[in-house]
């Protein structure tokens, strides 16, 4: 039997068990029943329903691209100031008129939902893209409940014979705040979240690790996270309702991206991938993948722990490291982007990996 | 029986004597035949009308016998009057009326007094033309009685009261009373009062001058034996003041005061006091005899002899008064004996004398002390002097000898009094003539007396300035002009000690003053003395500069630095060189030499916002973007050179932070736009600079804001060096406007693949090649455990490959740890290498 989750609550239902309610017509009477108890496709005063179905548990709409599709729920995690909201921005940005849109001929991405279009606007779009600033902080779970950012991927596929297909992968994206992460705060809210992602991608800010923060001569805060207790954290927050031993390593993939390179040219040989243009041309090239893969491991290896590689190799089934820049430069101030404009790296290196995973796009080079 | 009884005391009082002075008997017909007024049995009325009538003809009034005629007369129609109910209802009414008009008389008389005198109530009798017994009844009625207020000393003010009552005033006491108790109040002795004096004797304040001579009055009051008398005095005068207000206040006086009283003898009660302080105040009135008022407003004048003449002019005055007298008269005796020691002193010492005048004076006001003071003049300053300083005299003196008395100074020029009384030895004569000799006087004074002679001073001139200098420069000449001060016949004009042609009494036009120098002018006024001889003023010194013309900006260059205007020119001799920027929409203004404010009407000038310096500028104009005019304007005192304007267009500024990051065989720029630029050029070239947005041997990029800003700008080159351009573009009129071309270098390399095989299926050879390219550079091959070798030197070298060479095997020890990871190194910084499948640079077994 088919399954949705809720992308609000997080929770699992039955397709048959999502809610319907009455259309106008019923009135006062008006109520709500379950998808199955539809009579001839009535309601039980015998008129049209309204055609929205909700979550029994939130009692929330739930688009019917995301129901019908299958939406595919991807998580952010990170340290805080890690970038995960900028990423995020900027990612949607790409997607849409970006480069990777010049790419992947054909693709297009559509916000759904008055809610995501309002917030990628007003949280996301106008800061990085008219005013020229940094986003504000995702403040903490514990404040305010955190709202998905919902889109459809659109890519057309071809057909022999026929005309070519238009598959929908509608994703759903969280971002959560740094300190949620960091810290045993909300838990309840963040398990449920992560539990119900399909794919993790989390994201290492490379100058919150002392030895690179001496590199590139990174002053201007004091707290900072360790990274490695980042993924311990969230190895620990997936077994909480994971199923079967708990020493089995972790199925949900992780892609492991190594955020703000820009700042790490100088510690990157002249053959590495990571100074090079992504060779993901409308397909995952895989090749590049791997190279990226072993040379960020490598450079966390040389730069960061020797640990880090063997925690997650141990919590994760399947994970893939990845070097990206959501701006392209550091910013000029704490309230000011490089007046050059944004202009990213890689930036969608792991959500290509994981729409290949999802089999959404093709893969090259397997 | 009716009760009723004939009572012959009231009959005369209540009756006959009033008839007798002109009482009307009708108007209270009970009153005359003694009956109570509700009597209402005509019994009784019958009876009264039977005896009172007969007694109209009886010979024991007869002292009375008018009363009794018209007695007679009118008892026939009394008897009808009263016999008739309703008629002597009638009557009783209007009795009635009149009886309360009595009790609200008497009332208020009373006011708030306990009671009323005997001789008050014998008073309103008689004025009232009631019985005594109606006014006593209406006084009963309305709560008071009849009383006779205690004996208190008579009012009379003592000598010098008022005097020493002005010395407590300036003392800030409240009584007499109060000053003396520390000296033993009634008690005071002289002894304390001298040393108290003795005390005050090194003092000169204010303060400490009326309590000496307070304390020679007390001295002469308890000499005469009197002290008590004057504190008696002290005490009724204020309980009289607080009678005033009405008897309570009295009261409540008298009962504060209480110790007082009886330490005066003035009675133990103070209510009884209160209310003969009362009665003297509010029925007093025409008691006191006139010539006691005379006597008091003498003495408060200090015409003791008419004082002493009021009191010798009554024939019988009381004891107390004869004894005032008597202490008068020697009083006045002591005073003659001073006057004519005073007088005796006139000729041998004029300031004791007066000194000695000045004393009497305030005790006695009498025709031979003015005549004293007056004759005994003070003496002169004795010298004075006078100085001309800033067109003003000033006159000082030396202080007269003179010390009784107040001195002060009057000074006079010629006729003409330049100050009254001036008791510094300084004055300033604000405006004397010019060209005039002036001489002053200074008269001394002791009390307005003027001394005989005056001080004079040594005659002086006055030699004043011309008024209102102004001076202008302008671009032909230097003008001046001015007013002449009174008197004067012209001015005199030098510059650097030379005479200034063009000159005439009230102005100047010098026309041989250097341009763009400042000058100073001295201008002196001319006088005629009385002499003839000629005289000029010091003079008065002013400076101007003759205008030059500014030179105006031919020259400016001006562009955009990100939103700030940055511009230079060749800056002019002389002036200031302001950037105005042109309303839209305005003309171009025509170069050319204008008034300033008239140049500075034409734009608005630009906001500096950074350092600039001769020549150059930073600033800001009103809005960012879009296209401006700018014109140089320089300023030189009052006028203006406008300049050759430019035209500055922010779209066509440069663009800024130009940089390029190399990524493989591609190179990304990126730039900041200038403000309103909405295209840009990209231009490169290898190993030269491109020559500018069209040069032919470049290869160009034309780039949208919009295209930059989704996608950025990457561009694919071969290795080597190259020169990378952008610059701002944009279409006028159909035609390619490029803004100034900013340059940077980039050097791409070349990216070689290689791959590592086994050399056989089973064997433990490997072997590693390198493709493409048209030559293979010298390459390392390095191996490490775990983890990929990040540089040449991070591992373990299995292979070197010389230059040229494409492959070769190697073996991958046994000894390292699997998985062992491989890569290769190009040696060559122009040639990276990048592995083909990054899988097979693992080796996990083998």
């Amino acid at each position: 039997m088919a399954t949705t989750k809720c992308p609000y609550c997080w929770t699992a239902h039955r397709r048959a068990d999502l809610q319907l309610s009455c259309g106008e017509r019923c009135g006062d009477l008006a109520t709500r029943f379950r998808e199955r108890d539809l009579d001839k496709g009535r309601c039980p005063h015998g008129h049209p329903p309204r055609g929205r179905r909700m979550c029994p548990a939130c009692g929330r709409d739930l688009l019917r691209e995301y129901v019908d599709s299958g939406g595919r729920t991807i998580a952010v995690i990170g340290s805080s100031d890690s970038g995960k909201s900028t990423w995020v921005g900027v990612l949607v940005h790409e997607f849409q008129r970006g480069d990777v849109s010049a790419r992947f001929a054909g693709m297009s991405l559509d916000l759904l939902g008055e809610n995501s279009r309002v917030r990628y606007a007003r949280d996301f779009a106008t800061p990085l893209f008219e005013e020229g600033r940094p986003v504000h902080q995702t403040p903490s779970a514990l404040r305010s409940a955190p709202e998905p950012l919902m889109f459809s991927l659109r890519f057309p596929r071809p057909r022999r014979l026929r005309p070519a297909r238009v598959v929908p992968v509608v994703t759903v994206f969280y971002d959560t705040a740094g300190e949620d992460v960091a810290r045993a705060q909300a838990m309840d809210q963040l398990i449920s979240y992560l539990d119900a992602a399909e794919g993790i991608v989390m994201l290492l800010d490379p100058v919150q690790m002392p030895e690179v923060r001496d590199l590139v001569g990174a002053t201007a805060r004091t707290g900072f996270t360790d990274q490695l207790h980042v993924v311990n954290r969230l190895g620990e927050l997936l077994r909480e309702r994971a199923r079967g031993p708990v020493g089995r390593r972790l199925r949900t993939p992780l892609a492991i991206a190594l955020t703000k390179v820009d700042l790490l040219r100088d510690t990157l040989g002249p053959g590495s991938p990571l100074r090079r243009p992504s060779r993901h041309d409308g397909v995952y090239d895989e090749e590049d993948g791997r190279d990226v893969h072993e040379e960020v491991r490598g450079w966390l290896d040389r730069w960061y722990d020797p640990a880090f590689d063997r925690t997650v190799a141990n919590a994760f089934q399947t994970y893939r490291y990845f070097g990206l820049s959501a701006l392209g430069a550091p910013p000029v101030s704490g309230t000011r982007l490089s007046p050059a404009g944004v202009h990213p790296y890689r930036l969608e290196d792991p959500v290509l990996w994981l729409l290949a995973r999802f089999g959404a796009i093709r893969t090259r080079g397997k | 029986m009716t009760g009723w009884r004939f009572d012959a005391a009231r009959f005369v009082d209540e009756v006959l004597k009033p008839v007798q002075d002109g009482w009307r008997p009708d108007e209270d017909l009970f009153r005359v035949y003694l009956l109570p007024l509700d009597v209402s049995d005509t019994g009784t009325v019958r009876a009264a009308l039977d005896e009172v009538g007969r007694r109209f003809t009886d010979q024991r009034y007869r002292g009375f016998r008018r009363a009794t005629e018209v007695l007679r007369g009118r008892h026939e129609s009394a008897s009808g009057t009263l016999l008739d109910p309703a008629r002597r209802a009638a009557h009783r009414a209007r009795v009635e009326a009149g009886r309360r008009r009595l009790a609200a008389a008497v009332r208020a008389r009373l006011g708030d007094g306990p009671a009323l005198p005997p001789r008050e109530v014998a008073a309103q009798s008689r004025a009232l033309k009631v019985p005594r017994g109606a006014v006593l009844a209406a006084l009963r009625e309305g709560g008071g009685d009849e009383r006779e207020p205690v004996e208190l000393p008579p009012a009379v003010e003592p000598v010098q009261w008022g005097e020493a009552r002005g010395h407590l005033a300036q003392l800030r006491r409240d009584s007499l009373w109060d000053y003396l108790a520390p000296f033993g109040g009634t008690a005071t002795a002289e002894r304390a009062l001298a040393a108290r004096r003795e005390e005050l004797r090194a003092a000169r304040s204010a303060d400490s001058a009326a309590e000496t001579t307070l304390l020679r009055l007390v001295q002469g009051w308890l000499a005469a034996g009197d002290l008590v008398g004057v504190l008696r005095h002290e005490v009724l005068a204020h309980l009289a003041d607080r009678a005033a207000y009405g008897y309570a206040d009295a009261a409540g006086a008298a009962r504060e005061v209480a110790d007082r009283l009886r330490a005066l003898d003035l009675g133990g009660d103070p209510a009884a006091v209160a209310y003969a302080v009362w009665c003297r105040h509010a029925f007093a009135g025409g008691a006191e005899p006139e010539w006691q008022r005379h006597y008091q407003h003498a003495v408060r004048d200090r015409r003791l002899r008419t004082a002493l003449t009021v009191l010798q002019q009554q024939p019988s005055l009381p004891a107390e008064w004869a004894g005032r007298r008597d202490e008068l008269e020697r009083r006045l005796a002591g005073l003659d004996e001073e006057l004519e020691r005073c007088r005796a002193l006139e000729a041998t010492d004029v300031e004791a004398a007066a000194a000695g005048y000045l004393d009497l004076g305030e005790v006695l006001a009498d025709d031979r002390v003015a005549a004293g003071l007056e004759r005994c003049r003070p003496a002169p300053p004795p010298s004075a002097r006078s100085v001309v300083r800033d067109g003003r005299v000033v006159v000082t003196w030396r202080p007269s000898g003179a010390t009784a008395g107040r001195i002060a100074y009057r000074v006079t020029r010629g006729d003409e009094v330049l100050a009254e009384a001036v008791a510094a030895g300084e004055l300033v004569d604000p405006s004397p003539p010019n060209a005039t000799p002036l001489v002053y006087e200074v008269h001394a004074l002791r009390d307005g007396n003027p001394s005989a002679s005056a001080a004079r001073t040594e005659p002086v001139v006055v030699l004043g300035e011309v008024l209102d200098l102004e001076l202008r420069g302008d671009t032909d000449a230097v003008t001046g002009r001015w007013r002449l001060p009174a008197g004067a016949l012209g001015a005199v004009v030098t510059r650097a000690g030379a005479p200034v042609a063009g000159a005439h009494p009230t102005g100047f036009t010098d026309r041989d003053a250097r341009p763009g120098a400042s000058h100073d002018y001295l201008v002196r006024a001319r006088y005629r003395l009385p002499d003839g001889s000629t005289a000029f003023s010091a003079g008065v010194v002013a400076g101007a500069a003759r205008q030059e013309a500014p030179v105006a900006v031919t020259d400016l260059v001006a562009g955009f630095d990100r939103d700030e205007l940055v511009a230079r020119w060749t800056p002019p001799p002389r002036g200031e060189v302001e950037l105005l920027e042109l309303r839209p929409g305005d003309d171009l203004p025509e170069p050319g030499v204008v008034p300033a404010h008239r140049a500075r009407e034409r734009g608005t000038p630009v906001r500096t916002t950074g350092p600039g310096g001769r020549g150059a500028l930073r600033g800001r104009l009103s809005a960012p973007g879009g296209r401006h005019t700018v014109v140089p304007v320089t300023v030189l005192g009052d006028l203006a050179a406008i300049g050759a304007p430019v035209e500055v267009d922010a779209r066509q500024g440069p663009v800024t932070g130009l940089r390029t990051c190399r990524f493989g065989p591609t190179v990304r720029l990126t730039w900041e736009w200038p403000e309103g630029a909405t295209a840009a050029r990209v231009v490169w070239r290898a190993s030269a600079e491109p020559t500018g947005p069209t040069d032919p041997e470049a290869s160009t990029l034309d780039v949208t804001r919009v295209g930059y800003d989704s996608r950025g700008v990457s561009i694919p080159v071969p290795e080597g060096d190259h020169w990378f351009g952008v610059c701002t573009a944009r279409s006028v009129d159909g035609a390619p406007v490029f803004g100034p071309l900013v340059l940077r270098r980039e050097t791409a390399t070349t990216a070689l693949r290689y791959s590592v095989r086994r050399a056989g299926p089973l064997s433990r050879r490997r072997t590693l090649r390198v493709e493409g390219g048209p030559r293979s550079p010298e390459v390392v091959l390095v191996a490490k455990s775990g983890v990929r070798p990040m540089d040449a030197a991070d591992g373990r070298v299995l292979l070197r490959l010389a230059g040229g060479d494409r492959d070769a095997e190697f073996v991958v020890p046994r000894e390292l740890p699997r998985p062992v990871h491989l890569r290769a190194f190009s040696l060559d910084d122009s040639v990276v290498l990048v592995p083909r499948r990054p899988d097979d640079l693992i080796v996990r077994k083998g």
